[in-house]
Protein backbone atom coordinates (compact mmCIF):
# COMPACT_ATOMS: atom_id res chain seq x y z
CA UNK A 1 0.00 0.00 0.00
CA UNK A 2 1.17 3.52 -0.76
CA UNK A 3 2.07 5.68 2.20
CA UNK A 4 -0.80 7.69 3.63
CA UNK A 5 -0.21 11.30 4.61
CA UNK A 6 -2.31 13.30 7.05
CA UNK A 7 -3.06 16.48 5.14
CA UNK A 8 -5.07 19.62 5.74
CA UNK A 9 -7.70 20.04 3.02
CA UNK A 10 -6.44 23.37 1.69
CA UNK A 11 -2.85 22.13 1.37
CA UNK A 12 -4.01 18.89 -0.24
CA UNK A 13 -6.03 20.89 -2.82
CA UNK A 14 -2.92 22.89 -3.74
CA UNK A 15 -0.78 19.76 -3.99
CA UNK A 16 -3.41 18.06 -6.17
CA UNK A 17 -3.35 21.04 -8.54
CA UNK A 18 0.43 20.81 -8.85
CA UNK A 19 0.28 17.03 -9.37
CA UNK A 20 -2.45 17.60 -11.95
CA UNK A 21 -0.02 19.75 -13.92
CA UNK A 22 -1.00 23.29 -12.86
CA UNK A 23 1.94 25.62 -13.35
CA UNK A 24 0.16 28.97 -13.00
CA UNK A 25 -1.64 30.15 -9.86
CA UNK A 26 -3.16 33.57 -9.26
CA UNK A 27 -4.89 34.35 -6.00
CA UNK A 28 -5.97 36.88 -3.46
CA UNK A 29 -6.20 35.90 0.23
CA UNK A 30 -9.57 35.04 1.76
CA UNK A 31 -10.46 32.78 4.68
CA UNK A 32 -11.16 29.82 4.84
CA UNK A 33 -8.90 29.02 1.85
CA UNK A 34 -5.77 31.02 2.74
CA UNK A 35 -3.63 27.90 3.15
CA UNK A 36 -4.12 27.18 -0.59
CA UNK A 37 -2.49 30.49 -1.52
CA UNK A 38 0.20 30.04 1.14
CA UNK A 39 0.94 26.52 -0.08
CA UNK A 40 1.12 27.55 -3.73
CA UNK A 41 3.45 30.48 -2.97
CA UNK A 42 5.79 28.06 -1.18
CA UNK A 43 5.56 24.98 -3.40
CA UNK A 44 4.64 25.97 -6.96
CA UNK A 45 8.05 27.56 -7.77
CA UNK A 46 9.70 24.26 -6.72
CA UNK A 47 7.91 22.58 -9.63
CA UNK A 48 8.91 25.25 -12.14
CA UNK A 49 5.55 26.97 -11.75
CA UNK A 50 4.55 30.61 -11.50
CA UNK A 51 2.81 32.06 -8.43
CA UNK A 52 1.40 35.56 -8.29
CA UNK A 53 -0.61 37.20 -5.53
CA UNK A 54 -2.93 39.54 -7.39
CA UNK A 55 -4.20 42.86 -6.07
CA UNK A 56 -7.81 41.63 -6.12
CA UNK A 57 -9.97 38.70 -7.17
CA UNK A 58 -10.92 40.62 -10.30
CA UNK A 59 -7.25 40.86 -11.26
CA UNK A 60 -6.62 37.18 -10.39
CA UNK A 61 -9.38 35.83 -12.67
CA UNK A 62 -8.22 38.04 -15.53
CA UNK A 63 -4.63 36.85 -15.08
CA UNK A 64 -6.01 33.31 -15.28
CA UNK A 65 -7.81 34.37 -18.47
CA UNK A 66 -4.55 35.50 -20.05
CA UNK A 67 -2.44 32.56 -18.91
CA UNK A 68 -5.04 30.04 -20.06
CA UNK A 69 -5.43 31.76 -23.46
CA UNK A 70 -1.68 31.36 -23.88
CA UNK A 71 -2.00 27.60 -23.24
CA UNK A 72 -0.95 27.41 -19.58
CA UNK A 73 -2.50 24.98 -17.13
CA UNK A 74 -4.06 27.36 -14.61
CA UNK A 75 -5.43 26.89 -11.08
CA UNK A 76 -7.14 29.59 -9.03
CA UNK A 77 -8.91 29.51 -5.70
CA UNK A 78 -11.13 31.71 -3.61
CA UNK A 79 -14.06 31.62 -1.22
CA UNK A 80 -17.69 32.71 -1.71
CA UNK A 81 -17.51 36.55 -1.71
CA UNK A 82 -14.21 36.36 -3.60
CA UNK A 83 -15.79 34.07 -6.20
CA UNK A 84 -18.60 36.61 -6.57
CA UNK A 85 -15.98 39.13 -7.69
CA UNK A 86 -14.74 36.65 -10.32
CA UNK A 87 -18.07 36.12 -12.09
CA UNK A 88 -17.41 38.49 -14.98
CA UNK A 89 -14.14 36.68 -15.70
CA UNK A 90 -15.76 33.23 -15.49
CA UNK A 91 -18.37 34.23 -18.09
CA UNK A 92 -15.52 35.49 -20.26
CA UNK A 93 -13.50 32.27 -19.83
CA UNK A 94 -16.51 30.19 -20.89
CA UNK A 95 -16.96 32.42 -23.93
CA UNK A 96 -13.32 32.30 -25.05
CA UNK A 97 -13.37 28.54 -24.29
CA UNK A 98 -10.38 28.60 -21.97
CA UNK A 99 -9.73 25.72 -19.56
CA UNK A 100 -9.14 26.73 -15.93
CA UNK A 101 -9.73 24.84 -12.68
CA UNK A 102 -11.34 27.07 -10.05
CA UNK A 103 -11.58 26.03 -6.39
CA UNK A 104 -14.32 27.58 -4.26
CA UNK A 105 -13.93 26.87 -0.53
CA UNK A 106 -17.44 28.00 0.37
CA UNK A 107 -18.32 29.98 3.49
CA UNK A 108 -21.39 31.56 5.08
CA UNK A 109 -23.21 34.31 3.16
CA UNK A 110 -24.80 36.46 1.81
CA UNK A 111 -22.56 39.51 1.66
CA UNK A 112 -19.26 39.25 3.51
CA UNK A 113 -21.04 36.71 5.76
CA UNK A 114 -18.54 34.85 7.94
CA UNK A 115 -15.68 32.36 7.70
CA UNK A 116 -17.65 29.25 8.72
CA UNK A 117 -18.53 26.48 6.19
CA UNK A 118 -21.52 26.92 3.89
CA UNK A 119 -23.16 25.58 0.71
CA UNK A 120 -25.19 28.65 -0.22
CA UNK A 121 -23.11 29.23 -3.37
CA UNK A 122 -25.07 26.46 -5.13
CA UNK A 123 -26.89 29.01 -7.29
CA UNK A 124 -23.71 31.04 -7.81
CA UNK A 125 -21.79 28.04 -9.16
CA UNK A 126 -24.54 26.17 -11.03
CA UNK A 127 -26.69 29.05 -12.29
CA UNK A 128 -23.83 31.44 -12.90
CA UNK A 129 -23.36 34.93 -11.49
CA UNK A 130 -21.83 36.00 -14.77
CA UNK A 131 -23.77 37.26 -17.78
CA UNK A 132 -24.91 35.40 -20.84
CA UNK A 133 -25.44 31.79 -21.86
CA UNK A 134 -22.78 29.62 -20.26
CA UNK A 135 -22.19 26.88 -17.69
CA UNK A 136 -19.38 25.94 -15.38
CA UNK A 137 -18.70 22.24 -14.95
CA UNK A 138 -19.05 21.77 -11.18
CA UNK A 139 -17.73 18.97 -8.96
CA UNK A 140 -18.63 18.60 -5.26
CA UNK A 141 -16.12 16.54 -3.24
CA UNK A 142 -17.10 14.98 0.11
CA UNK A 143 -13.61 14.09 1.35
CA UNK A 144 -10.11 15.47 0.98
CA UNK A 145 -9.06 12.45 -1.08
CA UNK A 146 -12.03 12.86 -3.40
CA UNK A 147 -11.26 16.59 -3.76
CA UNK A 148 -7.68 15.78 -4.79
CA UNK A 149 -8.85 13.25 -7.35
CA UNK A 150 -11.47 15.67 -8.72
CA UNK A 151 -8.91 18.49 -9.05
CA UNK A 152 -6.51 16.24 -11.00
CA UNK A 153 -9.34 14.98 -13.22
CA UNK A 154 -10.70 18.54 -13.44
CA UNK A 155 -7.72 19.67 -15.52
CA UNK A 156 -8.33 16.90 -18.06
CA UNK A 157 -12.04 17.74 -18.25
CA UNK A 158 -11.38 21.49 -18.51
CA UNK A 159 -9.02 20.79 -21.44
CA UNK A 160 -11.43 18.34 -23.09
CA UNK A 161 -14.41 20.73 -22.91
CA UNK A 162 -12.32 23.93 -23.16
CA UNK A 163 -14.39 25.36 -20.32
CA UNK A 164 -13.78 26.34 -16.68
CA UNK A 165 -14.23 23.53 -14.15
CA UNK A 166 -15.22 24.52 -10.62
CA UNK A 167 -14.55 22.46 -7.50
CA UNK A 168 -17.20 23.31 -4.89
CA UNK A 169 -15.59 22.48 -1.54
CA UNK A 170 -16.51 24.12 1.75
CA UNK A 171 -14.75 25.59 4.77
CA UNK A 172 -14.96 22.31 6.63
CA UNK A 173 -13.15 20.37 3.91
CA UNK A 174 -10.57 23.15 3.64
CA UNK A 175 -9.77 23.22 7.36
CA UNK A 176 -10.04 19.55 8.35
CA UNK A 177 -7.31 16.90 8.07
CA UNK A 178 -7.63 13.37 6.72
CA UNK A 179 -5.19 10.73 5.50
CA UNK A 180 -4.66 10.82 1.73
CA UNK A 181 -2.71 8.87 -0.84
CA UNK A 182 -1.28 11.11 -3.52
CA UNK A 183 -2.53 10.98 -7.11
CA UNK A 184 0.25 10.20 -9.56
CA UNK A 185 1.97 13.10 -11.27
CA UNK A 186 1.43 14.15 -14.89
CA UNK A 187 5.10 14.10 -15.91
CA UNK A 188 4.63 14.85 -19.60
CA UNK A 189 3.41 18.38 -19.05
CA UNK A 190 5.53 20.63 -21.23
CA UNK A 191 5.22 23.38 -23.80
CA UNK A 192 5.48 20.82 -26.64
CA UNK A 193 2.47 19.04 -25.23
CA UNK A 194 0.54 22.29 -25.04
CA UNK A 195 1.22 23.01 -28.67
CA UNK A 196 -0.08 19.58 -29.66
CA UNK A 197 -3.28 19.59 -27.58
CA UNK A 198 -4.14 23.29 -27.73
CA UNK A 199 -3.84 24.43 -31.36
CA UNK A 200 -5.98 27.45 -30.44
CA UNK A 201 -3.51 28.76 -27.82
CA UNK A 202 -1.83 32.12 -28.28
CA UNK A 203 1.73 30.84 -28.40
CA UNK A 204 3.12 33.07 -31.16
CA UNK A 205 2.65 32.17 -34.86
CA UNK A 206 6.14 33.29 -35.98
CA UNK A 207 4.71 33.69 -39.52
CA UNK A 208 4.46 29.87 -39.77
CA UNK A 209 0.71 29.53 -39.34
CA UNK A 210 -2.47 31.60 -39.38
CA UNK A 211 -2.72 33.77 -36.31
CA UNK A 212 -5.02 32.57 -33.53
CA UNK A 213 -7.68 34.97 -32.31
CA UNK A 214 -9.32 34.66 -28.88
CA UNK A 215 -12.22 36.99 -28.14
CA UNK A 216 -15.59 37.17 -26.43
CA UNK A 217 -16.99 40.07 -28.43
CA UNK A 218 -19.17 39.27 -31.47
CA UNK A 219 -20.87 42.46 -32.59
CA UNK A 220 -22.84 40.75 -35.37
CA UNK A 221 -25.76 39.00 -33.69
CA UNK A 222 -25.71 36.10 -36.20
CA UNK A 223 -22.11 35.37 -35.29
CA UNK A 224 -22.72 35.55 -31.53
CA UNK A 225 -25.67 33.17 -31.81
CA UNK A 226 -23.53 30.81 -33.86
CA UNK A 227 -20.77 31.03 -31.24
CA UNK A 228 -23.16 30.32 -28.35
CA UNK A 229 -24.69 27.35 -30.20
CA UNK A 230 -21.19 25.94 -30.72
CA UNK A 231 -20.46 26.24 -26.98
CA UNK A 232 -23.77 24.58 -26.16
CA UNK A 233 -22.92 21.59 -28.36
CA UNK A 234 -20.17 20.93 -25.79
CA UNK A 235 -22.66 21.35 -22.93
CA UNK A 236 -25.02 18.82 -24.57
CA UNK A 237 -22.09 16.41 -24.63
CA UNK A 238 -21.23 17.22 -20.99
CA UNK A 239 -24.82 16.47 -19.91
CA UNK A 240 -24.49 13.01 -21.51
CA UNK A 241 -20.95 12.24 -20.34
CA UNK A 242 -20.27 13.89 -17.01
CA UNK A 243 -23.11 13.46 -14.46
CA UNK A 244 -21.80 11.49 -11.53
CA UNK A 245 -23.29 10.42 -8.20
CA UNK A 246 -23.07 7.96 -5.33
CA UNK A 247 -26.16 6.09 -4.17
CA UNK A 248 -26.52 4.40 -0.80
CA UNK A 249 -29.26 1.96 0.34
CA UNK A 250 -31.99 3.11 -2.07
CA UNK A 251 -33.64 -0.32 -1.96
CA UNK A 252 -36.60 -0.43 0.47
CA UNK A 253 -35.84 3.11 1.67
CA UNK A 254 -38.77 4.99 3.15
CA UNK A 255 -36.99 8.32 2.89
CA UNK A 256 -34.26 9.25 0.39
CA UNK A 257 -31.90 12.09 1.27
CA UNK A 258 -30.10 14.16 -1.34
CA UNK A 259 -26.92 15.81 -0.06
CA UNK A 260 -23.59 16.90 -1.54
CA UNK A 261 -20.14 17.59 -0.12
CA UNK A 262 -19.46 17.34 3.61
CA UNK A 263 -23.19 17.45 4.42
CA UNK A 264 -23.55 13.99 2.83
CA UNK A 265 -21.20 12.64 5.52
CA UNK A 266 -23.39 13.89 8.36
CA UNK A 267 -26.36 12.35 6.52
CA UNK A 268 -24.57 8.98 6.28
CA UNK A 269 -24.06 8.91 10.03
CA UNK A 270 -27.69 9.97 10.61
CA UNK A 271 -28.76 7.05 8.34
CA UNK A 272 -26.95 4.58 10.63
CA UNK A 273 -28.63 6.09 13.71
CA UNK A 274 -32.05 5.89 12.01
CA UNK A 275 -31.43 2.26 11.02
CA UNK A 276 -31.06 1.46 14.74
CA UNK A 277 -34.49 3.07 15.26
CA UNK A 278 -36.01 0.94 12.47
CA UNK A 279 -36.28 3.75 9.88
CA UNK A 280 -34.98 2.78 6.44
CA UNK A 281 -33.33 5.63 4.58
CA UNK A 282 -31.27 6.02 1.42
CA UNK A 283 -28.99 8.67 -0.03
CA UNK A 284 -28.28 10.18 -3.42
CA UNK A 285 -25.04 12.16 -3.36
CA UNK A 286 -24.44 14.25 -6.49
CA UNK A 287 -20.70 14.36 -7.25
CA UNK A 288 -21.37 16.76 -10.12
CA UNK A 289 -23.66 19.73 -9.41
CA UNK A 290 -23.60 20.76 -13.07
CA UNK A 291 -24.47 18.68 -14.98
CA UNK A 292 -26.83 17.54 -12.21
CA UNK A 293 -27.18 13.72 -12.13
CA UNK A 294 -30.91 13.58 -12.87
CA UNK A 295 -30.81 9.88 -13.79
CA UNK A 296 -29.88 9.08 -10.18
CA UNK A 297 -33.50 9.70 -9.27
CA UNK A 298 -34.70 6.88 -11.55
CA UNK A 299 -33.14 4.52 -9.01
CA UNK A 300 -35.53 5.54 -6.23
CA UNK A 301 -37.51 2.53 -5.01
CA UNK A 302 -41.34 2.23 -4.94
CA UNK A 303 -41.03 2.01 -1.13
CA UNK A 304 -39.92 5.66 -0.94
CA UNK A 305 -42.52 8.12 0.36
CA UNK A 306 -40.47 11.29 0.53
CA UNK A 307 -37.24 12.90 -0.70
CA UNK A 308 -35.34 15.21 1.63
CA UNK A 309 -32.76 17.71 0.41
CA UNK A 310 -30.12 18.34 3.11
CA UNK A 311 -28.19 21.54 2.56
CA UNK A 312 -26.19 24.24 4.34
CA UNK A 313 -28.32 26.92 2.67
CA UNK A 314 -31.95 28.03 2.66
CA UNK A 315 -32.58 25.39 -0.03
CA UNK A 316 -30.92 25.85 -3.42
CA UNK A 317 -30.07 22.34 -4.70
CA UNK A 318 -33.70 21.46 -3.83
CA UNK A 319 -34.69 23.13 -7.15
CA UNK A 320 -32.66 20.55 -9.10
CA UNK A 321 -34.05 17.77 -6.90
CA UNK A 322 -37.59 18.84 -7.81
CA UNK A 323 -36.72 19.17 -11.51
CA UNK A 324 -35.28 15.66 -11.44
CA UNK A 325 -38.29 14.14 -9.67
CA UNK A 326 -40.82 15.87 -11.99
CA UNK A 327 -43.42 15.91 -9.21
CA UNK A 328 -43.28 12.15 -8.55
CA UNK A 329 -42.65 12.50 -4.81
CA UNK A 330 -42.98 15.18 -2.12
CA UNK A 331 -39.71 17.00 -1.37
CA UNK A 332 -38.74 18.41 2.04
CA UNK A 333 -35.75 20.38 3.25
CA UNK A 334 -33.49 19.80 6.26
CA UNK A 335 -31.01 22.65 6.44
CA UNK A 336 -28.91 25.07 8.44
CA UNK A 337 -27.34 28.23 7.08
CA UNK A 338 -25.13 31.20 7.92
CA UNK A 339 -22.15 28.97 8.75
CA UNK A 340 -24.08 26.64 11.10
CA UNK A 341 -23.60 22.90 10.55
CA UNK A 342 -26.10 20.05 10.45
CA UNK A 343 -25.05 17.46 13.02
CA UNK A 344 -26.08 13.80 12.60
CA UNK A 345 -28.24 14.16 15.73
CA UNK A 346 -30.14 17.13 14.32
CA UNK A 347 -30.77 15.33 11.02
CA UNK A 348 -32.22 12.34 12.93
CA UNK A 349 -34.44 14.55 15.07
CA UNK A 350 -35.78 16.57 12.13
CA UNK A 351 -36.31 13.42 10.04
CA UNK A 352 -38.40 11.80 12.77
CA UNK A 353 -40.64 14.90 12.79
CA UNK A 354 -41.21 14.52 9.03
CA UNK A 355 -42.47 10.93 9.36
CA UNK B 1 -15.38 0.51 16.53
CA UNK B 2 -15.54 4.33 16.41
CA UNK B 3 -14.19 6.67 19.09
CA UNK B 4 -14.98 10.38 19.01
CA UNK B 5 -12.77 12.85 20.84
CA UNK B 6 -13.17 16.55 21.50
CA UNK B 7 -10.27 18.62 22.85
CA UNK B 8 -11.47 22.04 23.99
CA UNK B 9 -10.06 25.08 25.73
CA UNK B 10 -8.76 28.62 25.28
CA UNK B 11 -6.80 29.48 22.16
CA UNK B 12 -3.14 28.91 23.04
CA UNK B 13 -3.67 25.89 25.31
CA UNK B 14 -2.74 23.52 22.51
CA UNK B 15 -6.09 21.85 21.88
CA UNK B 16 -5.63 21.96 18.10
CA UNK B 17 -2.16 20.35 18.40
CA UNK B 18 -3.52 17.67 20.74
CA UNK B 19 -6.06 16.68 18.12
CA UNK B 20 -3.48 16.72 15.33
CA UNK B 21 -1.01 14.58 17.27
CA UNK B 22 -3.72 12.05 18.18
CA UNK B 23 -4.84 11.95 14.53
CA UNK B 24 -1.27 11.27 13.39
CA UNK B 25 -0.72 8.56 16.00
CA UNK B 26 -3.99 6.85 15.05
CA UNK B 27 -3.19 7.05 11.32
CA UNK B 28 0.29 5.58 11.88
CA UNK B 29 -1.35 2.78 13.88
CA UNK B 30 -3.43 1.95 10.78
CA UNK B 31 -6.76 3.52 11.75
CA UNK B 32 -9.04 5.70 9.67
CA UNK B 33 -9.05 9.17 11.17
CA UNK B 34 -10.48 12.65 10.72
CA UNK B 35 -9.45 15.89 12.41
CA UNK B 36 -11.69 18.95 12.43
CA UNK B 37 -10.52 22.19 14.06
CA UNK B 38 -12.80 24.98 15.19
CA UNK B 39 -11.53 28.35 16.30
CA UNK B 40 -12.09 32.06 15.92
CA UNK B 41 -9.87 34.53 14.08
CA UNK B 42 -7.74 35.23 17.20
CA UNK B 43 -4.22 33.76 17.64
CA UNK B 44 -4.52 33.75 21.47
CA UNK B 45 -7.60 33.73 23.66
CA UNK B 46 -11.06 33.03 22.37
CA UNK B 47 -12.29 29.46 22.43
CA UNK B 48 -10.86 26.66 20.36
CA UNK B 49 -11.60 22.99 19.96
CA UNK B 50 -10.76 20.07 17.75
CA UNK B 51 -12.75 16.96 16.96
CA UNK B 52 -10.91 13.74 16.20
CA UNK B 53 -12.70 10.59 15.03
CA UNK B 54 -10.75 7.32 15.13
CA UNK B 55 -12.31 4.28 13.48
CA UNK B 56 -11.49 0.93 11.93
CA UNK B 57 -13.94 1.80 9.12
CA UNK B 58 -14.31 4.72 6.71
CA UNK B 59 -15.44 7.80 8.65
CA UNK B 60 -18.76 9.43 7.80
CA UNK B 61 -19.29 12.63 9.78
CA UNK B 62 -16.14 14.50 10.89
CA UNK B 63 -18.20 16.40 13.47
CA UNK B 64 -20.22 14.87 16.30
CA UNK B 65 -22.86 15.49 18.92
CA UNK B 66 -22.13 12.21 20.75
CA UNK B 67 -18.69 12.48 22.36
CA UNK B 68 -16.84 9.43 23.73
CA UNK B 69 -13.88 11.34 25.15
CA UNK B 70 -13.93 14.99 26.17
CA UNK B 71 -10.75 16.75 27.16
CA UNK B 72 -11.77 20.00 28.88
CA UNK B 73 -8.88 22.38 29.38
CA UNK B 74 -11.07 25.06 30.98
CA UNK B 75 -14.44 25.55 32.67
CA UNK B 76 -16.33 26.99 29.73
CA UNK B 77 -15.35 24.01 27.54
CA UNK B 78 -16.60 21.62 30.21
CA UNK B 79 -19.87 23.52 30.37
CA UNK B 80 -20.26 23.58 26.58
CA UNK B 81 -19.47 19.95 25.75
CA UNK B 82 -20.05 17.78 28.87
CA UNK B 83 -23.77 17.37 28.06
CA UNK B 84 -22.86 15.61 24.80
CA UNK B 85 -20.60 12.98 26.40
CA UNK B 86 -22.25 9.56 26.02
CA UNK B 87 -22.76 7.02 28.87
CA UNK B 88 -19.57 5.01 29.28
CA UNK B 89 -17.55 7.98 28.04
CA UNK B 90 -14.65 9.84 29.62
CA UNK B 91 -14.08 13.43 30.65
CA UNK B 92 -10.52 14.59 31.29
CA UNK B 93 -10.48 17.77 33.37
CA UNK B 94 -7.69 20.28 33.68
CA UNK B 95 -7.77 20.64 37.46
CA UNK B 96 -5.48 23.65 37.24
CA UNK B 97 -8.35 25.59 35.64
CA UNK B 98 -11.43 23.72 36.86
CA UNK B 99 -11.67 23.88 40.67
CA UNK B 100 -15.24 22.65 41.19
CA UNK B 101 -15.70 18.86 41.31
CA UNK B 102 -17.65 17.61 38.29
CA UNK B 103 -19.92 14.59 38.41
CA UNK B 104 -21.89 13.14 35.52
CA UNK B 105 -23.55 9.74 36.03
CA UNK B 106 -22.09 6.85 33.98
CA UNK B 107 -19.18 9.00 32.77
CA UNK B 108 -15.67 8.52 34.13
CA UNK B 109 -13.94 11.73 35.19
CA UNK B 110 -10.14 11.96 35.27
CA UNK B 111 -8.54 14.96 36.98
CA UNK B 112 -5.04 16.16 36.30
CA UNK B 113 -3.11 19.42 36.24
CA UNK B 114 -1.06 19.05 33.03
CA UNK B 115 0.54 22.49 33.34
CA UNK B 116 1.94 21.67 36.79
CA UNK B 117 3.17 18.29 35.57
CA UNK B 118 4.78 19.92 32.51
CA UNK B 119 6.49 22.49 34.74
CA UNK B 120 8.05 19.59 36.63
CA UNK B 121 9.56 18.50 33.30
CA UNK B 122 10.96 22.00 32.91
CA UNK B 123 8.68 23.39 30.17
CA UNK B 124 5.00 24.18 30.66
CA UNK B 125 4.48 24.39 26.90
CA UNK B 126 4.17 20.60 26.74
CA UNK B 127 1.13 20.63 29.08
CA UNK B 128 -1.06 19.63 26.12
CA UNK B 129 1.14 16.62 25.33
CA UNK B 130 1.02 15.57 29.02
CA UNK B 131 -2.79 15.76 28.79
CA UNK B 132 -2.85 13.75 25.56
CA UNK B 133 -0.59 11.16 27.20
CA UNK B 134 -3.14 10.78 30.00
CA UNK B 135 -5.94 10.33 27.44
CA UNK B 136 -3.98 7.65 25.57
CA UNK B 137 -3.11 5.93 28.84
CA UNK B 138 -6.73 5.68 30.04
CA UNK B 139 -8.48 4.96 26.72
CA UNK B 140 -7.60 1.57 25.33
CA UNK B 141 -8.55 2.06 21.71
CA UNK B 142 -5.12 1.30 20.33
CA UNK B 143 -2.01 -0.38 21.47
CA UNK B 144 0.19 2.34 22.85
CA UNK B 145 3.43 0.52 22.23
CA UNK B 146 6.48 2.67 21.83
CA UNK B 147 5.45 6.06 20.50
CA UNK B 148 9.00 7.34 20.08
CA UNK B 149 9.08 6.81 16.32
CA UNK B 150 5.74 8.57 15.87
CA UNK B 151 6.84 11.57 17.93
CA UNK B 152 10.06 11.72 15.92
CA UNK B 153 7.94 11.78 12.75
CA UNK B 154 5.62 14.49 14.12
CA UNK B 155 8.40 16.73 15.39
CA UNK B 156 10.82 16.12 12.52
CA UNK B 157 13.00 19.15 11.93
CA UNK B 158 12.81 20.19 15.62
CA UNK B 159 15.78 19.94 17.98
CA UNK B 160 16.59 16.72 19.84
CA UNK B 161 15.72 18.49 23.11
CA UNK B 162 12.19 19.27 21.90
CA UNK B 163 11.71 15.69 20.71
CA UNK B 164 12.92 14.09 23.95
CA UNK B 165 10.85 16.57 26.01
CA UNK B 166 7.71 15.53 24.12
CA UNK B 167 8.59 11.84 24.53
CA UNK B 168 8.82 12.38 28.29
CA UNK B 169 5.62 14.44 28.33
CA UNK B 170 3.48 11.88 26.53
CA UNK B 171 4.43 9.06 28.90
CA UNK B 172 4.39 11.14 32.12
CA UNK B 173 0.85 10.27 33.23
CA UNK B 174 1.39 6.56 32.61
CA UNK B 175 4.49 6.69 34.83
CA UNK B 176 3.18 8.98 37.53
CA UNK B 177 -0.52 8.19 37.87
CA UNK B 178 -0.10 5.59 40.58
CA UNK B 179 1.75 8.09 42.72
CA UNK B 180 -0.72 10.95 42.25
Amino acid sequence: MEERRLMKGNEAFGLAAILGGARYYFGYPITPQNEVTEFMSRELPNYGGFFLQAESELAAINMAYGASAAGGRVFISSSSPGLALMQEGLSGLASIEAPVVVLNVMRGGPGIGNIQPGQADYYQVTRGGGNGDYHLIVFAPASIQEAMDMIVEGFEIADRYTNPVLIAADGMLGQMMEPVTLPSMDKEYSLEKILKTKPWALTGHKNKRERNVIKSVYLKQELLEEHVLKIFEKYDKAVKELPSFEEVDLKDAEIVYVAFGTTSRMVKEAMELLKEKGVKTGLIRPKTLWPFPREAFDGIDKSTKMVVSCELSMGQMIDDVKLSLKGRLPVSLINRTGGMLLTPGEIVERTLKLL
Amino acid sequence: MVTKFIFAGFGGQGVISMGQILALIAMRRGFEVSFMPSYGPEMRGGTANSTVIVSDKKIASPITDSIDVLCAMNGSSLEKFSKDVVPGGFIFLNSGMIKEPFIKPSVKSVYLDPKKMAQALGNEKVANVVMLGAVLSEINIMERGNMDDILEYIFQGKSDDIISLNKEAISLWEKEKHRL
